[in-house]
């Protein structure tokens, strides 16, 4: 059991360090970001409470003296320099040696605890210039002192000792959301100091408000506090008991969310006039979250359909902080004689109470129903929604979507209360493997009751059968998606790769990301970290210039790689773009010349030609340095792309920069697949690399030079799968040629027959198969036979060197 | 694995390949199947007969007898595969062997086992843990971990090379 806590403990303080990392490295780049000390402030008191809890001295011990550091930087004592910086990835190198063997063993540096006293001391002298205590501030405080408890006043004292000052802040309060506003502005300061006393006050206030006078020690300074408190939705009036006086300001009401209930129904002739309703309604969506509803009662029969008319209405629930004159703008350009409708439902002033409207209010408001009409269907003691859609009284869709509003407004309501639950849990990854396996051994046993049903041919068991298919196909997706994760946590590690590799090379270099949040399978994430760090040093190492070479080509001395990732359809693009000196073309040409890697190599396009970079043993650089040039690298970043099922490539711009763009499937468990059958055996092709299907004419077969099949004045090249896979039996007259594309290149499979399309639940052939390189894994068909999995990439691959 | 490793009386399942009688230790046994449909994979050496779904798991079949240099194994009604588990560089393996007809499960004590000899079988005596003898007649134990090992397979692969 206390293995068990170990475990965890262990995953979360690598976590914890994680996030320490890319926290230092990014408070390099805005040391005055206050959030992010804060986050690494958290992380570090996180570590250190941990460890102390397990015993680990040691660690917590060095956590400790680096937090109190810490601690100085968030209360200003301390700025953010590159020697701290420097300091706190040392820091955490040596957390996480400690962290790995907790045993010990592990020595501290003398040079890391010296450096963290020597800062340490600074604060002491910045402290004394900046702090001054007076007795005159001290004069002030004591007409509270009657107010204040023996408890209150140990504190005051406590904080002034600790060097911390003291604020008297005035603050008008709303009587009618007194405790709110107050739980609000007190969470707001706690961030920034200690409230040690609220004092209600008898002086005048404001009509319907009520005066506090806030005890606060902090060690801020009057204008950092005052900064501090600007974005406080409250009035206040704050005042230093030291000399500097804060300006009093106000401010005006914070923008509180409203939720609107909107219909728009554009006239019937809209369309013709040139009205897009669906870039009106994304202009809705970009206001605030949106629930949008289509009603489609008015769509007539299909003979009387007229394709330029608008016949759709929408209902839409938006919740956004724009008054309603700003969603009035949205439909500025519609026309008159179509129904715009506008209410505000709720203002956000949190007074509602838990329960939303019923159904039959939220009908009778929108003016689906009459109140009239209403009362005599609530007689009834069946369900409202049911009944009035049985009475043909409303459309089931105008239930559906007052259903939709009422949901979502608790959901809003609800939320506002319980914003801060923790809302996830935390699951070893083999439970999550294991799930996945079972999802994958359903939709093959899915396919199998598929296919019995349609032999018996028997109504009730296809529907059965139908039913089970949605429901395995919404499983599969749904546990796949449990190991999706954001690939920006890998993102945050390549900074510091970046950092150390710049200093090392003395060159300086910043990356930059987006798609942080771009979801991919998390097997795919592991595997893809080795690449990704390759290929970043490849840029920094080879693409980007010394800052002088930089200088003189116009260049800003800092080079910049760029990080993204995107989806696109059943994939992931990850891209590398670095803004360095490009590729060399013609030294790869020379080199693939020398090395004889293609009689053509001069007529080749330098799109082509790039990918010999990926040919082991290719390497262009004159001398080899640690970090590459040895080449030996590209090729194991291809391979391991490859073992992804995924492509790479490689687009230069000499003397701009270089771009590798990745593509990955989302998941390496289930790929959608065409089937195909040569003689007996059955293959299976990865569908996202068809292109079409041509059939091969025997009077074709072996036509001129080679194996080319013409596809509408093309001439694409094509295998024959029975050769490559030496299957006996003898071709049929007529056989199918499924035209692959491959990084760009056309090739063709030809095979007997294409079955149609298979969801492949890719199973690995273990062991003994691992020779054979032109199959990538097989899977279970309907029938419960093996279909193999044709891996094309290698097949093209092979085909192109035995040319 | 050596005759010298038996030091327990152990239980062993027999099966035959040709005219010969083999044994397993049913320890390595993990079930006896049917054969059904076997998909063969391309560019193998012969001997791999193919894989099959085995409960949703794709399990390699070797043919025991093409290996072991005899004729390929013809399908009969009592031919089956005996799917064992071996362990090849602390990997767990399961395969599934063709066997020409399952016998039967017996006990075998250590000193009716003889080691192998060196000469005058066809086999590789690396594959033999041992000679036993049940009811006047020789069975050859199998070492079904030595017959899958790592060496085995680097063959295979070569084997591909070569066909390739």
């Amino acid at each position: 059991m206390i293995d068990d806590h170990f475990a965890t403990f262990i995953e979360e303080a690598r976590e914890l360090l994680a996030e320490l990392e890319s926290g230092l490295v990014e408070l390099e780049e805005h040391p005055d970001d206050g959030e992010l000390v804060g986050r690494i402030f958290r992380a570090l008191h996180t570590l250190k409470g941990s460890a102390g809890m397990f015993g680990l001295e040691t660690l917590a011990g060095f956590v400790h003296r680096f937090e109190s550091v810490f601690e100085m930087v968030r209360n200003d004592e301390l700025s953010v320099s590159r020697e701290l910086v420097d300091l706190g990835l040392k820091a955490a190198d040596l957390f996480g040696q400690l962290i790995e063997t907790p045993e010990g063993g592990v020595k501290l540096p003398s040079e890391i605890l010296d450096a963290l006293d020597a800062l340490a001391a600074q604060k002491v002298s910045d402290a004394a210039i900046s702090y001054d205590p007076s007795a005159e501030a001290y004069a002030d405080i004591s007409s509270y002192a009657n107010l204040l408890t023996e408890y209150e006043l140990s504190r005051v004292k406590a904080a002034s000792k600790k060097g911390r000052k003291l604020y008297l802040i005035r603050l008008n309060l709303r009587l009618d959301a007194l405790s709110q506003e107050l739980a609000a502005f007190a969470k707001k300061i706690s961030k920034s100091g200690e409230l040690i006393s609220t004092i209600p006050l008898t002086d005048p206030a404001p009509d319907g408000c009520l005066g506090f006078n806030m005890l606060f020690a902090s060690s801020h300074t009057p204008e950092k506090l005052g900064k501090e408190l600007e974005h406080t939705p409250l009035q206040v009036n704050h005042q230093s008991l030291f000399k500097p006086q804060i300006q009093a300001y106000s401010q005006s009401n914070s923008k509180h969310q409203s939720i609107y209930r909107i219909r728009f129904s554009p006239k019937p002739e809209s369309l013709v006039s040139g009205l897009n309703p669906l870039a009106v309604i994304e202009d809705l969506q970009r206001l605030g979250e949106c629930v949008i509803v289509p009603q489609t009662k008015r769509i007539p029969e299909l003979e009387s359909l007229d394709p330029k008319e608008c016949y759709v209405f929408w209902d839409i629930i938006l919740l956004s902080e724009s008054d309603p004159d700003e969603i009035r703008d949205v439909f500025i350009f519609v026309e008159e004689g179509s129904e715009v409708r506008i209410e505000r439902i709720d203002d956000g002033s949190g007074s509602q109470e838990d329960n939303y409207k019923r159904l039959g209010e939220i009908l009778v408001e929108r003016g689906d129903i009459t109140s009239e009409e209403l009362s005599g269907y609530l007689d009834n003691q069946k369900q409202l929604g049911r009944l009035l859609v049985e009475a043909d009284a409303v459309s089931s869709r105008a239930v559906e979507s007052a259903l939709i509003e009422q949901s979502f407004m608790k959901d809003v309501l609800s939320g506002r209360q319980k914003n801060d639950v923790a809302q996830s849990i935390r699951v070893p990854a083999e439970k999550l493997d294991f799930l996945v396996n079972l999802a994958g051994e359903m939709v093959t046993l899915q396919a199998r009751l598929s296919q019995c049903s349609l032999r018996y041919a028997d109504p009730d068991l296809i529907s059965i059968a139908e039913e089970v298919e949605r429901l395995t196909a919404e499983l599969r997706d749904t546990t796949l998606n449990i190991r999706m994760l954001p690939i920006g946590t890998t993102f945050s590690r390549f900074k510091r790769v970046v950092r150390d590799l710049g200093e090392e090379l003395g060159k300086r270099v910043q990356l930059t990301t987006s798609g942080g949040e771009t979801e991919i399978d998390k097997t795919v994430i592991e595997k893809l970290n080795d690449p990704l760090v390759h290929l970043i040093r490849n840029s920094i190492d080879h693409g980007i210039e010394s800052a002088d070479e930089r200088r003189r080509a116009n260049k800003p001395v800092e080079g910049n790689i760029h990080l993204a990732a995107v989806h696109e359809g059943d994939s992931v693009v990850i891209t590398i773009s670095d803004d360095g000196k490009g590729l060399d073309y013609d030294a790869i040409r020379s080199k693939a010349t020398e090395l004889g890697l293609s009689p053509v190599v001069s007529e080749l396009s330098d799109r082509e030609v790039s990918s010999f970079i990926f040919m082991p043993g290719f390497s262009t650089a004159g001398k080899v340095s640690g970090i590459s040039g040895r080449g030996v690298g590209m090729d194991v970043v291809k391979r391991s792309i490859d073992s992804l099922r995924g492509s790479i490539e490689l687009l230069s711009q000499p003397g701009e920069g270089t771009k590798v763009v990745i593509r990955l499937p989302l998941t390496l468990v289930i790929i959608e697949s065409l089937l195909v059958k040569v003689g007996n055996d059955r293959f299976v092709l990865p569908l996202s690399l068809v292109e079409e299907c041509v059939e091969l004419d025997k009077s074709q077969n072996r036509a001129g030079h080679g194996d080319l099949i013409d596809v509408r004045g093309q001439l694409v090249p094509f295998i024959y799968l029975r050769e490559r896979f030496t299957i006996g039996a003898a071709p049929p007259e007529l056989q199918q040629i499924v035209i692959m594309n491959h990084e760009n290149q056309r090739i063709g499979i030809a095979v007997d027959h294409v079955i149609g399309q298979h969801q492949a639940v890719i199973k690995p052939l273990g062991r003994f198969y691992e020779g054979v390189e032109e199959l990538s894994g097989a899977t279970i068909l309907g029938d419960g036979t093996v279909a193999l999995i044709v891996d094309v990439p290698k097949i093209v691959r092979k085909a192109a060197l035995t040319k | 694995m050596s005759v010298s490793s038996i030091t327990e009386t152990r239980q062993y399942l027999t099966f035959r390949l040709s005219s010969e009688i083999y044994a397993i230790d049913v320890a390595n046994v993990r079930e006896i199947l049917e054969v059904g449909d076997i998909t063969r994979v391309p560019q193998t050496p012969p001997y791999m007969r193919g894989v099959i779904n085995l409960r949703g798991s794709v399990v390699p079949v070797m043919d025991l007898r093409l290996k072991f240099g005899m004729t390929e194994t013809e399908q009969t009604i009592n031919t089956c595969i005996v799917v064992v588990e071996a362990q090849v560089d602390g990997e767990k393996l399961v395969v599934g062997t063709l066997a020409d007809s399952v016998q039967e499960v017996f006990e075998m004590e250590p000193g009716q086992i003889e080691p192998a000899p060196r000469i005058g079988t066809r086999l590789n005596t690396d594959f033999i843990r041992g000679m036993g003898n049940h009811d006047g007649q020789f069975i050859m134990i199998l070492d079904i971990d030595m017959v899958f090992s790592a060496e085995d397979l680097l063959l295979s692969t070569d084997a591909v090379a070569e066909a390739a």
